[in-house]
């Protein structure tokens, strides 16, 4: 019985998959599928497409040339290492380049205040050591 | 006529500051396009564009263009920079497109560049520094994407992804406004 059963299924099923065998998307498939996944992108950059197109014949003011010549004869001839374009992390490691070596003077002036006042202060106690010892001396 | 603007530039580098004026004019209406795109005001983009002309002086006479890129390509990265600059301190500062005026700008722009000016502000005005100015290199200037990341200084993986996360930070503000107004 549940033989038979099973053969009527296969068979039905056999017959469906003979029966539709040939259907297939159709060709605009491949189109939407393809417009699909660049409308995401296409949303946007169509309105930023019109939006160039309209500020396409934006142009600075008549006087830009010339101030930007005056600006560059008023600069002082630059040094090269410290002149140039600097983004804002060039600009702080400059900064930082800059605080460092002030603190590298200021360090170096501090450890030679040091070095004066050791050698002042072992001057001084060895001649007070010496006249402690030859009082010491003279006492005996 | 066109110049070799690299030659020019070997003229500055030798002390002809006049040699510049020529750099500046023959390079002058697209950066401007550039500077005002990025930042979406007018007389804030001459600003940017006049400081970013001086510093490109000072670099071209300190010898530090070393003529490895084309002189524009070197430009626009000077120009991008400082326009990145000048988006972040905004971003500081808190200033909103409404509170601006194009005053002390005496050049002459279309009202419909400005509207447009304007649109474009408001549209990339959710969009980091970074994203904003790989939108506006890519689809707004037309560039390709080597060519961006080249000025930018990053890899075209990179830009890539800024321009993805740029894409769908627009797209979900646009259906926000639409579901709002719906």
């Amino acid at each position: 019985m549940a033989e038979r059963w099973r053969d009527d299924l296969d068979g039905f099923l056999t017959d469906v998959r003979e029966k539709t065998e040939d259907i297939s998307a159709r060709p605009a498939l491949v189109d939407r599928v393809m417009a699909a996944i660049s409308s995401g992108q296409a949303e946007p950059d169509a309105e930023l497409m019109r939006l160039a197109q309209a500020t396409e014949d934006l142009a600075p003011s008549a006087g830009l040339t010339d101030r930007v010549m005056s600006e560059v004869r008023a600069a002082p001839r630059s040094i090269a290492p410290q002149s140039g374009p600097m983004s804002t992390s060039s600009r702080m490691a400059d900064n930082l380049s800059r605080t460092g070596l002030k603190a590298m003077g200021v360090f170096a002036a501090v450890a030679a205040v040091c070095i004066l006042f050791s050698t002042y202060a072992e001057r001084t106690l060895d001649t007070r050591l010496i006249s402690t010892i030859d009082s010491v001396e003279g006492g005996e | 006529m066109s110049v070799d603007l690299r030659l020019v530039a070997a003229r500055v580098a030798k002390g002809d500051a006049e040699a510049f004026r020529q750099i500046v004019e023959h390079t002058r209406a697209p950066l401007y396009r550039l500077a005002a795109r990025l930042i979406g005001d007018l007389t804030e983009a001459e600003d940017v564009l006049q400081d970013a002309y001086v510093s490109a002086f000072r670099a071209l006479e300190g010898g530090r263009y070393d003529g490895r890129s084309k002189l524009e390509t070197w430009l626009y990265r000077i120009v991008t920079n400082a326009c990145v600059d000048a988006l972040r301190k905004r971003r500081t500062r808190g200033t909103t497109a409404e509170l601006k005026q194009d005053v002390g700008f005496d050049g002459h722009v279309r009202s419909e560049a400005r509207v447009a000016l304007v649109e474009l502000d408001a549209m990339l005005s959710r969009l980091s520094a970074q994203e904003r100015t790989a939108l506006v290199l890519v689809a707004v200037e037309g560039m390709t994407v080597k060519a961006a990341a080249e000025i930018l200084g990053c890899t075209e993986g990179a830009l890539e992804q800024r321009l993805v996360r740029a894409r769908s930070a627009l797209r979900a503000t646009e259906r926000a406004g639409e579901a709002s107004d719906g």
